[in-house]
């Protein structure tokens, strides 16, 4: 047997976490030249997708056609599960394990996907290595683990958003079940039961989803209205898919969805009582059930961090981050994966990051290591441009890209004007950092949604250290290349780049 | 930084504590920590920024903030004083709801100036919103009336 990869030792930077985040950072690291080691308790790698989703496929979709080819980085902007990979044979891996009955992976597809990713990239991780405490030493930390000790400059936790989480103050909510506990337990085994769920989001309606055809009586509640992804473009509310239960309370079907505050919960008999405070509808509310699940959420396991000064959010289930992922409290931690959700963005018109799904923090995960490259003092080469096609080139990125696409108003194109070096590419990085601090003469190009619902590119031009917003506006098909687009776009480069649009 | 550096489990809780939200009930208080998202800005990080569509409406849980136009630090009030002493925007207060209510581009920018924590509403949620909650609303309009009557007594 062949030596475990990434003894205890010092590392520039640790990984903990062979999930679909730690492995996309991992990878996109060693591409630039970054000697990290990538850490793992679990045996093998995928993360979360080795337990979840419970019941049913994922709720990100991956197309195994679409109107570009597979080995097209452009694919990525409809496979929105695979990880990112330079080498053209290795992207579009969920497709190829997809079967072709359904555009949202199962569990297992997804799991392959992610081994194989690793495999085909001979990527080596560590794995039944446990991180078990965390000191901040010199100018960096020491990470305990089952296997000994490590040294690092910089800590990236790839720790997903997979622990369980209940509200801490509502009585009683600590002997029902939680979404997480329920692994193990059949479907069958709801037959004819009547059960409240607690929580209104994806979790949630999964769970209410798969026990429909089973259970006699469906109850979800929470204190919010549903906001399902169909009426407000966001992704991460409640899926299409999982809305049936929904509709069959909306119909008088017999299910339920109540807007209330839980105020606890007892044990009666072999059932439950679930005594709630309506919210829309004000009054007290009592539900008799069978069963009572608590589909409250996640959060990111954060170990002894909070006791170095961490600076959590969201119910202390986040670190609150900055715009390269760093905690802004405690640096040189930082998020990879489901947990970089932390870092908000610019939030335009309510729209959160993609962060929360693979589809989002893959390209996170680029970001970060070119960011952790830099400071650990590696160059990274960025190209010229040839300014006749600069236009082009970026009404392409705007049509095509899974990055911006996947990460809207978050992650944008960049591209600098620099006297001695002409055009340069500086790739895709955040947003906010640009629009707020000083720079050279520079153009972002994201994609935005506004509320009318169009998706839509919009150029942030920075002149003079003063940046403004552009709204290129929608076009047909989501295909921006268009003659208007074109004039609009040359018309802002004029002053940055007289040479490309001339 | 202001507060415990581990955030409050329990945001109803919080706002509790703060005035725009006084009057409502335990409930009220759920239903209203469920619509704001929260978030997190650095310092010398924009939370509004001048000619930007889309913004939210911000309510401060934690931290200061200023309001600024142009680079230089301003009082927003009804007249603006000069050589008066911008005021900081500190827990309790709210910003964002100006260009939300005329549907326009923000008019000035709001910049941390400490790490800045903050309730967010996405901006076309904030008419129902009030709508929905008449007595936020009114606290909302005793905040505006207060800023309109005394710019040097309006905290």
């Amino acid at each position: 047997m062949s030596a475990r990869p990434f003894p205890p030792g010092e590392y520039p930077v640790v990984v903990v976490g062979s999930g679909a985040g730690g492995i996309q950072l991992s990878y996109d690291l060693r591409r630039l030249g970054v000697r990290h080691a990538l850490l793992d308790e679990q045996p093998g790698p995928g993360g979360m997708f080795r337990r979840f989703p419970l019941f049913h496929r994922l709720n990100t979709s991956s197309r195994r056609e679409a109107i570009v080819d597979r080995e097209s980085p452009h694919f990525y902007r409809y496979d929105w599960n695979s990880l990112v990979s330079a080498d053209p044979s290795h992207r579009a891996l969920v497709p190829e394990f997809m079967d072709g009955t359904h555009y949202f992976p199962t569990r297992r597809e997804m799991e392959q996907a992610i081994v194989t990713f690793a495999e085909r990239s001979r990527l080596e991780i560590r794995h039944d290595c446990r991180w078990e405490s965390t000191r901040a030493e010199d100018d960096g930390f020491v990470v305990g683990t089952t296997d000994g000790e490590y040294r690092c400059r910089f800590l990236v936790l790839a720790t997903g958003m997979a622990q369980p989480w209940k509200p801490p103050t509502t009585p009683g909510i600590e002997l029902v079940p939680h979404y997480d506990d329920l692994l193990g337990r059949t479907e069958e085994s709801f037959e004819g039961r009547r059960i409240f769920v607690i929580g209104k989001r994806n979790s949630a309606f999964e769970i209410a989803d798969s026990l429909l055809s089973r259970a006699s009586q469906i109850i979800l509640g929470s204190p919010h209205p549903v906001r399902p992804s169909i009426l407000t473009g966001i992704p991460s509310a409640p899926r299409a898919r999982y809305l049936e239960v929904y509709e069959d309370a909306l119909l008088g079907g017999g299910s339920f969805v109540v807007d209330c505050a839980i105020e606890r919960i007892e044990r009666s008999g072999d059932g439950w009582r679930v005594h709630a405070e309506g919210t829309t509808n004000p009054g007290p509310l009592l539900f008799e059930v069978d069963e009572v699940i608590a589909a409250t959420g996640f959060g990111t396991p954060l170990g002894d961090l909070r006791d170095l000064g961490l600076q959590t959010f969201y119910k202390d289930r986040l670190a609150a981050q900055t715009p390269f992922w760093e905690s802004i409290s405690l640096p040189g931690v930082f998020f990879a994966g489901a947990a970089t959700q932390g870092q908000v963005g610019m939030r335009k018109h309510g729209i959160p990051t993609g962060s929360a799904s693979v589809g989002g923090f893959r390209f996170n995960a680029q970001v970060q290591a070119r960011e952790l490259a830099r400071r650990l003092g590696i160059e990274i080469e960025r190209s010229v441009l040839d300014p006749a096609t600069l236009v082009d080139f970026l009404l392409e990125r705007a049509t095509f890209s899974g990055a911006l696409w996947r990460q809207p108003v978050h992650l944008a194109q960049m591209v600098s004007f620099d006297r001695d070096h002409g055009i340069i590419d500086d790739g895709i990085l955040p947003l906010t950092p640009f629009v707020d601090s000083p720079g050279q003469d520079a153009i972002a190009l994201a994609v935005e949604t506004d509320p009318d619902r169009n998706q839509q590119p919009v150029a942030y031009v920075r002149r003079e250290g003063r940046v403004r917003e552009h709204i290129l506006g929608p076009a047909f098909l989501h295909d921006f290349r268009t003659q208007e687009h074109r004039d609009h776009l040359a018309s802002l480069l004029k002053e940055l780049a007289p040479q490309a649009v001339s | 930084m202001e507060g415990s550096p581990v955030a409050s489990a329990d945001v109803a809780a919080d706002l509790a504590g703060i005035s725009l939200f006084a009057d409502l009930s335990p409930a009220q208080l759920e239903k209203v920590a469920s619509s704001f998202e929260e978030q997190w800005f650095q310092s010398d990080e924009r939370a509004l920024r001048e000619g930007f569509v889309g913004s939210n409406f911000y309510v401060i849980l934690s931290g200061e903030a200023l309001w600024m136009m142009g680079g230089e630090a301003v009082d927003r009030t009804a007249t603006m004083m000069v050589g008066t002493k911008p005021l900081a925007l500190k827990r309790g207060d709210f910003f964002g709801e100006l260009s939300l209510l005329f549907d326009e581009p923000s008019i000035s920018d709001v910049v941390a100036t400490t790490p800045l924590h903050c309730l967010a509403l996405p901006g076309d949620e904030l008419k129902p919103f009030l709508l929905a909650n008449p007595q936020i609303m009114y606290r909302v309009l005793e905040a505006e009336a207060r800023r309109l009557r005394d710019p040097m007594r309006w905290r």
